[in-house]
């Protein structure tokens, strides 16, 4: 005789792990804030309140014109815009999971970022992504060539004993450098002092304070390959 | 990466007199959309359900920069909006390479 199991459909949400410092999530029409399009606060959906804000019209990013894999994405136009969040401190380890595409490459552009001693996360000129200490040195370098229009579904942890990259799970490079982080990183869409912006769409940024294990990373990263259509490389 | 074009001043007071002006137009334009305005600052509208966000505000423009030609600029409204500034002291131009801030 067979027994009737109630159904249940888990899915999972970056929050199901413990730590999780930010997550921004454009799809999520809810929250967005916008004066005709441009984007003036990106609720935090991990909990902690760090809502990005941007109060310079000049230096909003745009919403509602452009998609990734029929998702909404916020749009940065690589020279102004940007947002700032309660800053995150990097002193138990961070791993940083982006969601993005480049609309132009050969420029140091920053996704994630904050003042001069902060993880900062991005493009290098050379057109692979890299960790860096922002404005004192960079901490790693990727391996694999970032193209204008591609999609960057990038992983980076780094913490005292070592930095590691992956691209869509699979990985990228890894050093054992200690970076020594003095600031908290603060800031979506540039680096310190307003420079190295991001170019291109911006469709999911989520953040921990602590270096996930290879089940949790897989967890979060095929959660997000998933909802904006790609693949991930199991780790 | 989009054009970035912006207005470069010979004095800070030419450029907040030109920033000051721009605000002005830009609260009256928006306040004509429907957008709700508390102290001078633009309210913005959740982009799901269209209700206002008090949390969420547009303080201005843009802020102003000296340059490294001891000059001041800030980001050009133009095209997107129209503000009646054209008889003002400015000079609309894209952003030189040169005034790039470098850092790693």
């Amino acid at each position: 005789m067979m027994t009737a199991f109630p159904v249940t459909h888990y899915s999972f949400k970056p929050t199901d792990i413990s730590s999780l410092a930010l997550w921004l999530d454009a799809s999520d029409l809810t929250t967005i804030t916008q004066v005709s399009n441009a984007v003036s606060q990106w609720n935090d959906k991990s909990g902690n309140a760090r809502n990005a804000t941007q109060s310079t019209g000049a230096n909003q990013p745009i919403t509602g014109t452009r998609t990734l894999n029929g998702r909404n994405v916020l749009d940065f136009n690589g020279s102004s815009h940007t947002m700032n969040y309660t800053g995150i401190s990097p002193a138990s380890g961070l791993t940083v999971f982006y969601m993005a595409s480049h609309d132009t490459v050969g420029t140091v552009q920053t996704l994630i970022g904050g003042a001069s001693g902060s993880a900062a996360f991005g493009l290098v000129n050379t057109n692979t992504h890299r960790i860096v200490k922002t404005a004192v040195v960079q901490i790693l370098a990727g391996t694999a060539t970032i193209t204008g229009g591609s999609i960057s579904f990038y992983t980076a942890t780094t913490q005292s004993s070592g930095n590691k990259l992956f691209l869509a799970g699979a990985a990228d490079n890894s050093n054992a450098t200690n970076p020594s982080y003095t600031a908290n990183t603060s800031s979506v869409g540039s680096g310190s002092l307003g420079t190295q912006f991001f170019d291109g769409r911006v469709a999911e940024v989520v953040i921990y304070t602590k270096i996930l294990s290879n089940p949790e990373l897989n967890l979060v990263g095929q959660y997000m390959a998933q909802k904006w259509g790609r693949t991930w490389t199991t780790i | 990466m989009d054009d970035y074009l912006i207005l470069e001043f010979a004095t800070q007071n030419d450029a907040q007199s030109c920033l000051n002006t721009i605000n002005s137009y830009l609260v009256d334009y928006y306040q004509q959309q429907g957008y709700e305005i508390t102290n001078g600052a633009i309210i913005g509208k959740n982009s799901a359900t269209g209700a206002d966000n008090p949390q969420a505000l547009t303080t201005s423009w843009d802020t102003i920069k000296a340059s490294p030609d001891s000059t001041y600029y800030f980001a050009s409204p133009f095209p997107k909006y129209n503000p009646p500034i054209q008889d003002m002291n400015y000079t609309e131009k894209a952003f030189p390479d040169s005034w790039q801030e470098k850092s790693v």
